[in-house]
């Protein structure tokens, strides 16, 4: 068998070209029934996320389908025009596409270095192949080491630690700061799309009340709408302070709106209780002398940044562990892979030589007419004896080469064996190499 | 009465101070086993319950300790709280046993998902190692305590005994709550992501903390005062003259009046949180330093 990967992902394809090849759930189903139809031989999975389509294949080496083909398939089933198509696409094939996989299920090939939400993905898109019955001995073993893998990089690594968004090392921040939410209120300050998003992460620690200001008041009541919320005139934005706990900013205002002078008689009205200020606005909405008073956490969009910074410096510095486990993990699954390959290269030998030590056996004992039982029975032993020992030496070299992760030996010992005593075997790796195809899919990669 | 420890019992101890060590060792490179969005790091995790393992088998230990001096020995039983040897290793213990409560009564969260807040132990392990070594140090220069020594029997001196023991074990939760503040509030003044204020309670909890520690310790130690004045006036014969040049009773009353301080600071809105940890470390100093004084001054026993 050989193991195909073709697919474009985030680095190779734009969000255009990405969103018109997508597949959800009931596409990609369709997707693997109409391959299972035409290439019955051929196993498949089909992984597609935000920030890729990769279509993994194992199928015999001389089968189909080939490179060329599964490419004009994925842009028939979107209609997509081939040529706008095949420029983005990578394909790999055998370690070079297992390893891909490991990669991308340990988020090392994922946007946001770390994110575990395409271990999910990986596992849905198993699942679907086995639903559809498209996934295989060879695909199933590849994605239950993915996901292995998967499990291990983000056990045995920090590389999902930390958080890597604005809005999350916000709400990190907020936790530090208080205890509890339920009796805590959030102000957002202005209508901005960061704002938004900020509040949307914030909203989600359960406040007891969130205060929305806005100098379009329209604005204001329609967010605080969303969060059962309360908007207040944005001319009472020093009451509003004097009552919230965490407030962010968002504004567009070119001055700052909140400075130290206001801020000092919110505390005092607040009875100094603390309070946490997240300006996300460009200029910055509130003086940067603020953050100096006592009971005031300020943090602007420079601070949370740098923040993420720190995490995402955290994460790829466990990169080097990460790689080394994807390594370990890939030769594992090769030698799996290649072992199950020689197999049918060592039968195939055994069946030659054992024909021919017959056909030599069946040749000799007619012309003997004086041999006794016992003497043919020994010369039939001899026979029997004389192949083994003559295979034994290259049959144990061959299943050591075959563990071994270079995978050049155990190609070559086959390969070789093959042309020698010209044997018929599918799927050795020895056989792979006798196929024209193998330099255009290399050249397609 | 024989107060002085035997070599086994040194022995002992030592090997309790050497596990703690140990723990110490195994925390600070456990620190962040579990990351704030709940990512646990299993080498690290491993290190934290080894460190725990050893931390309660010190405990133990030191209870242990307590026990075979209070009762097993021989004729001639040995009350934990009758001299400066025997106050030490019960002042361990207990430090022990503050650890293990606030380990599980501070990572308690109300709201919010679950966080690894564990840090406490960084901050309360090498208080029970110094309380430790200090009773290893000390038994060269064993002092029974006069009151202890003096009165006999009576309800007085339990009373003022218990009160001054609990009273200053509230007052190191609250120190130790305040140093956690101050930690916690330098990382968040720093504004970068830190692993050691991810593993401690938020800023409201330890300012909770602090003030519950505050409270009960500052009521227990103002029953300690009146009943101490008592004794000491009644029992033991001091004129209110000795009284008042006595460095422990000026340095008990002046913790005393800054724990007074303490309690009512909270109610002061201008003197909360950074100020208010503050001082209830500054009130364990001068605790420390009364014991300190009672110890090592003739006047002050």
């Amino acid at each position: 068998m050989r193991i195909l990967l073709l697919g474009c992902n985030h680095k190779t394809a734009p969000l255009a070209i990405r969103e018109r090849v997508a597949f959800d759930d009931a596409k990609a189903a369709a997707a693997l029934e109409q391959l299972r139809v035409h290439y019955p031989d051929s196993e498949a999975v089909l992984l597609s996320t935000c920030n890729r389509v990769e279509l993994y294949l194992a199928r015999p080496v001389h089968g189909h389908p080939r490179s060329e083909e599964v490419i004009d398939f994925l842009a028939r089933f979107h209609g997509v025009p081939l040529a706008d198509l095949t420029p983005l696409m990578y394909v790999h094939q055998n370690r070079t596409a297992v390893d891909h996989l490991l990669r991308v299920a340990c988020s090392l090939d994922s946007l946001v270095l770390g994110e575990t939400q395409i271990l999910g993905q990986v596992r849905n898109a198993f699942r679907l192949a086995q639903e559809r019955k498209t996934a295989g001995p060879v695909l199933a073993r590849l994605c239950q080491d993915a996901l292995g893998t998967g499990k291990r990089v983000y056990s045995e690594t920090t590389l999902a630690s930390g958080h890597v968004s604005v809005a999350s090392i916000a709400v990190h921040f907020a936790r530090q700061i208080f205890d509890r939410f339920s009796d805590k209120r959030v102000l957002l300050v202005g209508a901005g799309k960061m704002g938004e998003q900020t509040l949307a992460r914030v909203a989600e620690l359960k406040p007891a009340e969130v205060l929305v200001t806005n100098r379009s008041p329209e604005r204001a009541e329609r967010l605080a709408s969303l969060y059962a919320g309360r908007a207040m005139p944005f001319g009472r934005l020093t009451e509003a302070l004097a009552a919230a706990d965490i407030v962010i900013t968002s504004t567009g205002s070119t001055e700052p709106i909140i400075d130290h002078e206001m801020m000092a008689a919110v505390c005092k009205a607040r009875r100094y209780r603390p309070i946490f200020l997240i300006d996300i606005a460009v200029p910055r909405d509130v003086q940067e002398a603020v953050g100096g008073m006592s009971q005031v956490y300020l943090y602007n969009i420079d601070d949370l940044q740098r923040a993420v910074a720190d995490n995402l410096n955290e994460r790829a510095a466990q990169i080097e562990q990460a790689e080394r486990i994807v390594t370990q993990q890939t030769d594992q699954f090769m030698n799996w892979f290649r072992s199950r390959a020689v197999g049918p290269t060592i039968a195939a030998l055994r069946e030659r030589l054992a024909g021919l030590g017959a056909d030599e056996v069946g040749w000799l004992l007619p012309k003997l007419t004086e041999a006794s039982p016992r003497d043919r029975e020994l010369i039939e032993q001899f026979a029997h004896r004389l192949i083994n020992k003559v295979l034994h030496e290259p049959i144990q070299k061959l299943s050591a080469a075959s563990r071994e992760p270079d995978a050049g030996p155990a190609d070559m010992y086959a390969q070789s064996l093959i042309q020698l005593f010209g044997l018929n075997v599918e799927g050795s790796p020895g056989a792979e190499r006798v196929e024209g195809e193998d330099a255009q899919e290399k050249a397609a990669e | 009465m024989n107060l002085q420890p035997t070599t086994g019992e040194l022995a002992w101890l030592v090997a309790v101070l050497l596990m703690l060590a140990a723990a110490v060792a195994l925390r600070i490179r456990g620190l962040g086993a579990v990351s704030a969005d709940g990512q646990v790091d299993p080498v690290r995790a491993r290190m934290r319950w080894t460190s725990r393992l050893l931390t309660g088998l010190g405990l133990l230990a030191t209870l242990g300790l307590i026990y075979y001096r209070d009762i097993l020995t021989a004729g001639e039983p040995v009350c934990p709280i009758q001299n400066n040897y025997d106050s030490a290793v019960l002042f361990a213990a207990m430090t022990g046993g503050l650890l293990f409560y606030m380990l599980t009564v501070l990572r308690r969260r109300r709201s919010g998902a679950p966080r690894a807040r564990s840090a406490v132990d960084l901050i309360l392990l090498p208080l029970m190692i110094a309380a430790t070594g200090y009773a290893i140090l000390i038994n060269l220069h064993i002092v029974p305590f006069r009151v202890y020594s003096q009165i006999g029997q009576g309800m007085w001196l339990p009373i003022h005994l218990a009160s001054l023991v609990i009273g200053s074990l509230m007052l190191v939760y609250a120190a130790v709550a305040g140093a956690m503040y101050l930690l916690v509030d330098s990382a968040l003044r720093r504004k970068r992501p830190s692993r050691l204020a991810d593993a401690l309670p938020s800023l409201e909890r330890l300012e909770t903390s602090m003030h519950h520690g505050v409270l009960w310790g500052f009521w227990l130690l103002t029953l300690a005062v009146v009943s101490g004045a008592f004794l000491g006036v009644n029992k033991m014969r001091f004129t209110f003259a000795e009284l008042l040049v006595s460095p422990k009773v000026w340095v008990g009353t002046a913790a005393w009046a800054l724990y007074a301080l303490v309690l009512n600071v909270r109610m002061i809105p201008r003197f909360r949180g950074r100020r208010a940890a503050w001082f209830a470390i500054a009130g364990f100093g001068l605790i420390v330093l009364a014991y300190i004084i009672a110890q090592l001054l003739p006047m002050g026993r």
